[in-house]
């Protein structure tokens, strides 16, 4: 089934000097535009939207029997890039869509043109709100667009403010699911993981609508080809006026399915340093923890079994294993 | 020959000289060092030349290079005689440096 | 046959001053031209010491003064040498190049490329940044019939892509692959004797404290080129005033950088520490340090400027001029960059896109205005300011003969300065077979 997917992008600074003394911020214009994080949330919205079009014309390749044009069940629009159903009678396939869509001034539009150029398929700009405006006020604009969504991706932080708190609050202005910091998608099963406080991951499988949120690094936006730095350029950015509250269409809300939690894992151990006052001597051994009484190691010979369980036990008591 | 006592402005490390330009790093590295046809190398002329100083010499005869502070001048193949030491090109479009105050 | 028409009748390669000249140009003259630049803006990879002369400006953009952005308008101008304990300065200022037409004016490349690439698209160009050209696509009869980019190819998977054109116009700036895949540099393998490398700092320093020590008062701006600077490399230092910055950088001749044992950095804080640059300098904090290569070949090393369907301009063709006591590009730079958009223009209109004949007519506009005519005057100047002499001999005997001139040694009498010269020649090793020749250089080329 072809899928309507939201981005959610910010216009940052990329780069910005904080005076030491005055506290001043002067942003670098050259550096505006969306935070890595918001890139990486368009790359995983496009490879979304690229596997379920791929699956769907592998099912249809499947299901279209040679007698007569028996399209899926679900939404033909013959207005649609026809490319993969160009078979006679076969109704063209739906394609997926990726809105990408900001709160911000008129400078944000070079920002959205490029989205465009790395082929989103329609970009949206909420126009009227103060720069400064509260996270629930921008989910609650963002929200009048994306709703009707199947997924709305977002960065998990901004650079500038970076609270990372409008995913949420856009999650429960939709009254959808959500999944916050995910690192990696598995784009055809849609399971995600996360990472949770103190070194954990967990694995959730997402249903839909659902709000995410996706850390900056693990993938790169990929790179516009020619022609669609060429096709953006003409191609309009719808704008809206900030609008006070939009009626939503609230839907039986469906909450990720934890797959699994993985380990604790403690980080190392902060050592604050010793006070000045001490000698070297009393410092280093402060520092190292020599001659401080501890439980003393234990020595026990054990067949392998008892080994193994003896060992796990003790990383469970030590916090390695939940 | 000049009088290194009379600088009368704050010193600055390599480091933080170089910690005032941007650069928007490639993932993937557009010059590439073959640090073996550097061996044979008596010049070293990339060594004193290259203005990021990138090119750092090991023990063992050989070159070490990073690509991630280059401005992309082009010194360093210029000045490099030895055919195939220096594969050099320009990084991905919208990446490397980033003059903001020349 | 092709399929679909190409999109552009003309491709500039680079959107510093001579792309966003011929750009400009190509556009004014009704054609579609695509204006490419690798950096993220145009003027993010550039770097130069730091005066535009404007006045090539005049015809294409009138009271260009008024939008120009410009840090100062230089009304002063010196030319200095040093040796390690002396130096002799030509101060000149002048007020009439205080307001229009002007004269000079210190300028940041990022806000001027940028200002003058926003008038390209404004006549109509299309610029497309973060994207670089790779190579030339060429038809199989050989001529360049557009250019490939480092941007994918969706319809098949590839890195890169081809953008077609009837002219292709290289304005890529010094290290200039397009110039060098088209085979217009037979002598690449000797690019280097004919080239330098320029660092430099940008020191911030507080308005006041810029315009008491160079002596300038509201939008004035003073500008400084030196010789005999650079330690045991041949090259020279420069000084400009910014609005709240200042300019500070050597200049250096690669053979002679790669055979020293001083590392650029090094001769540029020597450069600095010099007795009469410190006071300038000192208590600048350093805001960007940055580094670019400049041809100074001059005229003797201009490569053949067109090829079939191809223009080559500004330093992609050598076409700076670094003479000493000038360093101008970014002029020669619009200046060609203008001609080369006018050609293309003319033999796109002919219908002949050949080297031999439809831009053929290139050449001819350079040598007719001051780029070419410039270089052919100055064309033995480089070669000179770079010997051992120009940089290490005569600055000394200079220094020495005023020093003499100067130096009060009562009771003995003064002494004339011929025979000053004299001593001081014989003392700096200096023959005068070559201080006659190159006193008739400089007679011919500066004359
Ligand atoms: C240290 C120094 C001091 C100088 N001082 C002065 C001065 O005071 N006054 C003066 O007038 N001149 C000065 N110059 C010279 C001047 O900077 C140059 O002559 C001038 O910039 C040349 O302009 P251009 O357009 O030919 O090339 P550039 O300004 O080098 O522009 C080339 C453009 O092409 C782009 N490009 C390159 N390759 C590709 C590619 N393959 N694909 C896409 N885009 C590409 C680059 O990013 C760049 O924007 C100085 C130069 C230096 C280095
Ligand atoms: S890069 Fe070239 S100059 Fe540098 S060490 Fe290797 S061979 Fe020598
Ligand atoms: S291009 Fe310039 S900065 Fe980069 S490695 Fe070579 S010499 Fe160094």
């Amino acid at each position: 089934m072809s899928v309507a997917l939201a981005v959610c992008w910010k216009l940052v600074a990329r780069r910005f000097e904080v005076d030491a003394l005055t506290g001043t911020v002067t942003v670098d214009r050259h550096s505006l535009g969306p935070s890595p994080a918001d890139e990486a949330a368009l790359e995983w919205a496009l490879r979304i939207a690229d596997a379920a079009d791929a699956a769907d014309a592998a099912d249809r390749a499947h299901r279209v029997a040679p007698s007569d044009g028996v399209g899926p069940a679900d939404g033909v629009s013959p207005s649609v890039s026809p490319v993969e159903g160009a078979g006679r009678g076969v109704a063209p396939l739906e394609r997926s869509t990726v809105t990408v869509v900001c709160v911000g001034p008129a400078a944000a539009d070079a920002m959205l043109r490029e989205a465009l150029a790395s082929g989103a398929s329609a970009a949206v700009r909420i126009d009227g709100l103060p720069d400064d405006a509260p996270s629930p006020v921008v989910a609650h604009q963002l929200a009048g667009v994306v709703d009707g969504s199947h997924l709305v991706v977002c960065g998990n932080a901004s650079l500038d403010r970076g609270s990372a708190s409008v995913p949420a609050f856009l999650a429960a202005e939709l009254g959808v699911g959500q999944a916050l910091g995910v690192v990696t998608i598995d784009v055809t099963t849609g399971v995600v993981e996360r990472r949770l406080d103190g070194g954990r991951r967990e694995r959730l499988r997402l249903g839909s609508p659902v709000v995410i949120s996706v850390e900056g690094g693990p993938v790169r936006l990929r790179r516009a080809s020619l022609a669609g730095v060429l096709a953006a350029r003409d191609q309009p950015v719808g704008v809206v006026v900030a609008a006070s509250a939009a009626r939503l269409t609230v839907s039986e809300r469906v909450d990720p399915v934890v797959v699994r939690r993985g380990p604790y894992r403690p980080r190392p151990r902060v050592l604050s340093p010793p006070s000045a006052e001490l000698t070297p001597l009393e410092r280093i051994l402060a520092l190292t923890g020599a001659l401080v009484d501890r439980s003393p190691p234990r020595l026990v010979h054990l067949e392998p079994e008892e080994a193994a369980a003896e060992i796990v036990g003790q990383l469970r008591t030590w916090g390695y294993l939940p | 020959m000049t009088n290194d006592s009379s600088r009368t402005w704050p010193r600055v490390s390599f480091d933080d000289r170089m910690g005032t330009v941007e650069f928007r790093v490639s993932p993937t590295p557009h010059i590439v060092v073959d640090g073996d046809s550097c061996r044979g190398c008596s010049t070293r002329a990339c060594v004193t030349a290259c203005p990021a100083n990138l090119f750092v010499p090991t023990s063992d005869g050989g070159i070490v290079f990073n690509y991630e502070q280059c401005f992309e001048c082009g010194t360093c193949y210029l000045v490099c005689d030895t055919e195939g030491a220096i594969s050099w090109s320009y990084p991905e479009g919208g990446h490397g440096v980033v003059f903001h105050a020349s | 046959m092709t399929a679909a028409p190409d999109p552009f009748d003309v491709i500039v390669v680079g959107a510093g001053p001579a792309g966003s000249a011929a750009a400009l140009a190509v556009a004014r003259a009704g054609l579609r031209v695509a204006l490419l630049e690798r950096g993220p803006f145009p003027g993010s990879k550039n770097m130069y010491g730091g005066v535009i002369y404007g006045r090539v400006l005049d015809q294409v953009i009138p009271n260009w003064w008024d939008e120009i952005p410009i840090q100062r308008w230089i009304t002063r101008r010196g030319t200095m040498i040093l040796t390690p304990t002396q130096s002799l300065c030509l101060d000149f200022r002048s007020q009439t190049w205080a307001g229009p037409p002007y004269n000079g004016a210190t300028a940041l490349r990022p806000d001027f490329d940028a200002w003058l690439a926003a008038k390209a698209e404004a006549a109509g160009s299309v610029l497309v940044t973060s994207t670089v050209a790779t190579d030339v696509v060429r038809d199989p009869s050989g001529r360049v019939v557009g250019v490939v980019t480092d941007r994918p190819d969706p319809a098949t998977g590839a890195s890169t892509s081809a953008l077609r054109a009837r002219v292709v116009i290289a304005c890529d700036g010094v290290n200039s692959f397009i110039a060098k895949a088209a085979g217009l540099y037979p002598g690449a393998s000797e690019q280097a004797e004919h080239t330098t490398l320029g660092v430099k700092e940008v020191l911030r320093l507080p308005r006041e404290s810029i315009e008491q020590r160079f002596n300038l008062t509201g939008r004035e701006g003073a500008d400084f080129e030196v010789v005999g600077c650079t330690m045991d490399v041949p090259g020279g230092g420069f000084l400009y005033t910014n609005l709240d910055t200042i300019s500070v950088g050597v200049v250096l001749h690669l053979p002679g950088l790669a055979a020293s044992k001083h590392r650029p950095e090094e001769i540029l804080a020597g450069f600095k520490a010099h007795p009469s640059i410190a006071p300038f300098v000192a208590g600048g904090e350093i805001v960007e340090y940055s580094a670019h290569l400049i041809p100074e070949g001059g005229y003797d090393q201009i490569p053949t400027l067109a090829g079939d369907g191809l223009l080559v301009a500004g330093d992609a063709a050598g076409l700076c001029l670094a003479a000493g006591v000038w360093l101008e590009g970014v002029n020669f730079a619009i200046g060609s960059g203008l001609a080369a958009g006018a050609t293309a223009v003319e033999a796109i209109r002919s219908g002949d896109t050949t080297a031999a004949r439809g831009l053929a007519g290139y050449r001819a506009r350079l040598e007719a205005n001051f780029v070419l005519a410039d270089h052919k005057k100055l064309r033995r100047v480089p070669e000179f300011l770079l010997s051992g002499r120009a940089q290490f001999q005569y600055p000394q005997l200079t220094c020495d003969v005023v020093e003499d001139l100067f130096t009060v040694r009562n009771p003995a009498p003064k002494q004339g300065i011929a025979r000053l010269a004299w001593k001081s020649a014989r003392r700096s090793r200096v023959r005068l077979r070559d201080l006659a020749r190159d006193g008739w250089t400089a007679i011919r080329s500066y004359g």
